[in-house]
């Protein structure tokens, strides 16, 4: 923590305002960042980033320095992450080995029909596996999304993100490597 | 070693999460471990299809609409916050626990008496909404954003809410409190770049007149000036907002949105006037001091435009003399 920071929180925690916007401005890009990682959606990043800083606004006047003031900012933003419901509902997964109907009214599984249209339109083919990816993603549980996200995606080292989460770096492997296994088995007509 | 340490290690190996000594192991050991190789194989085709998935690009326009919406919500919620909390507060602050847990008990049977008095009590007064309504009828006010929310068809009953709008005349001084609150809030909250422009221009009338006796700012027009100085789209509100600022100098809080405009902005006129207001005699023995120095050291020398480093090399020049 530097002393100009340190100086901000003071002042912010007497109500200073405009050292709480610059405190805000230090941190906010990254809380964002990790926001945007985890949800996929910048209106649902959007109320995960007012959840926070108004939580931290709240909590200000009780920072007692025993953490980093940014280790703080960021325990806040996994744990609103974590309880974060999404304001659209887009929970209706459609599974791969689904029937759909083709225009004749024949049924194919989903994943046939993704393999035929591959060929003919590439960027569709793509649109369709990312979708898959964040289909499968929104599968795991909340805490393993989490840490998977914030490592292979925001490129987190697991000492950081077992900091942010407040659990021991083993803990941590542990998410990714079950993340990893649902993912490899949700994904693996993609990766084949 | 047993096999499934290996398997993870060929995760973190992926993501450069392993010592020099366990990566020449791994890598000995897939020397030797066909279904390794081809488990390894797998993980990377595996990363290949995650890359498919876009991220969300944390644009600026993104960032300061989420801070503007911030602090529109912490201004929302300081001007609703009710008699009881701030009452609260200052009893938080004045008294011991032991003090609030004997308080907290007469409270809570004051409340049961007012909550019996409000359960018996046969319905004689319109509720707030009714009396909105009823202001709606008048003609004073106009309705929007209806969600109808219930309806029972036997017994008539609705339930619906909606926001009203209704038009405020205000005739009164740019030195009155209110006003300027006023003022605070259509610069931070009105979409309209010209109405945030008057805005900035009104309440620079009030520091115009007082230049010679500056008085304590109120803490929300200054937060809404420096706010407006630092994330306005709209270069003139940002430039108006930065000459009214100016009257407040040595306030330490404007010295610091000063250097984050040295910092931040891309106007180089700005940047200029920022510069042209820091004068360092004012802050003698103060921790802003050594701030202004080093942004006007850092900018002299690394600026990518060369006016502001020769602009900041002679402010620095002047100071030295």
């Amino acid at each position: 923590m530097t002393g100009s920071e340190t100086e901000l929180i003071m002042q912010a925690q007497q109500g200073n305002m405009n050292a709480f916007e610059q405190l805000v401005q230090l941190h906010d890009k990254r809380v964002l960042t990790i926001a945007a990682g985890y949800v996929h959606s910048a209106d649902d990043a959007k109320d995960i980033y007012q959840e926070v800083f108004l939580r931290v606004y709240k909590g200000l006047s009780k920072f007692q320095y025993k953490s980093e003031f940014s280790t703080w900012i960021y325990r806040i933003t996994t744990n609103v992450c974590l309880s974060h419901r999404s304001r659209r509902n887009r929970n209706s997964h459609t599974s791969l080995d689904q029937s759909i109907n083709d225009e004749d009214g024949q049924p194919h599984a989903l994943k046939d029909t993704l393999s035929d249209t591959a060929a003919a339109d590439q960027p569709t083919y793509d649109a369709e596996i990312a979708l898959r990816v964040e289909q499968a993603l929104k599968t795991l549980s909340p805490r393993q999304r989490m840490v998977f996200t914030m490592k292979h995606y925001e490129g987190y080292k697991l000492r950081e993100i077992a900091e942010m989460l407040k659990c021991n770096e083993g803990t941590v492997k542990k998410y990714l490597f079950e993340a990893t296994a649902r993912l490899r088995k949700k994904l693996k007509d993609f990766a084949s | 070693m047993k096999h499934k340490q290996f398997e993870e290690w060929l995760q973190l190996s992926l993501y450069h999460e392993l010592s020099e000594q366990e990566r020449v192991l791994l890598d000995n050991h897939l020397t030797a471990c066909e279904q390794c190789r081809c488990n390894l194989d797998e993980l990377k085709k595996l990363h290949g299809t995650l890359a498919h998935r876009q991220s969300v690009a944390v644009q600026e326009s993104l960032l300061q609409d989420a801070r503007r919406n911030l602090r529109l919500r912490i201004l929302a919620g300081a001007a609703q916050k009710s008699l009881w909390s701030k009452v609260k507060d200052v009893l938080d602050r004045i008294l011991a626990p032991p003090v609030q847990a004997t308080l907290g008990g007469v409270a809570m049977i004051a409340i049961g008496i007012l909550v019996g008095y409000f359960v018996f009590k046969a319905p004689s007064e319109k509720s707030l909404a009714m009396k909105q309504t009823a202001a709606m009828e008048a003609g004073e006010s106009q309705i929007t954003n209806i969600r109808f929310l219930d309806r029972d068809a036997q017994t008539g009953d609705v339930e619906f809410t909606f926001e009203t709008i209704t038009p405020v005349h205000i005739r009164g001084n740019v030195n009155d409190e209110h006003v300027q609150k006023v003022l605070a809030r259509t610069l931070v909250s009105d979409q309209n770049a010209g109405t945030r422009l008057r805005a900035v221009n009104m309440i620079g009338t009030q520091t115009g007149q007082k230049q010679n006796h500056v008085p304590g700012f109120d803490a929300e027009v200054k937060s809404a000036l420096v706010s407006a100085l630092l994330h306005d789209r709209n270069l003139g509100v940002r430039k108006e907002a930065l000459s009214v600022l100016r009257n407040y100098l040595p306030d330490p809080v404007i010295v610091r949105a000063f250097l984050q405009v040295l910092a931040n902005e891309k106007n180089t006129g700005l940047k200029i006037a920022a510069i042209n207001s820091l004068d360092l005699s004012q802050y003698e023995n103060q921790p802003v001091n050594r701030e202004i120095l080093e942004m006007f050291k850092n900018k002299a020398q690394s600026d990518d435009n060369n006016y502001i480093r020769i602009r900041a090399k002679t402010a620095l020049q002047e100071i030295q003399q």
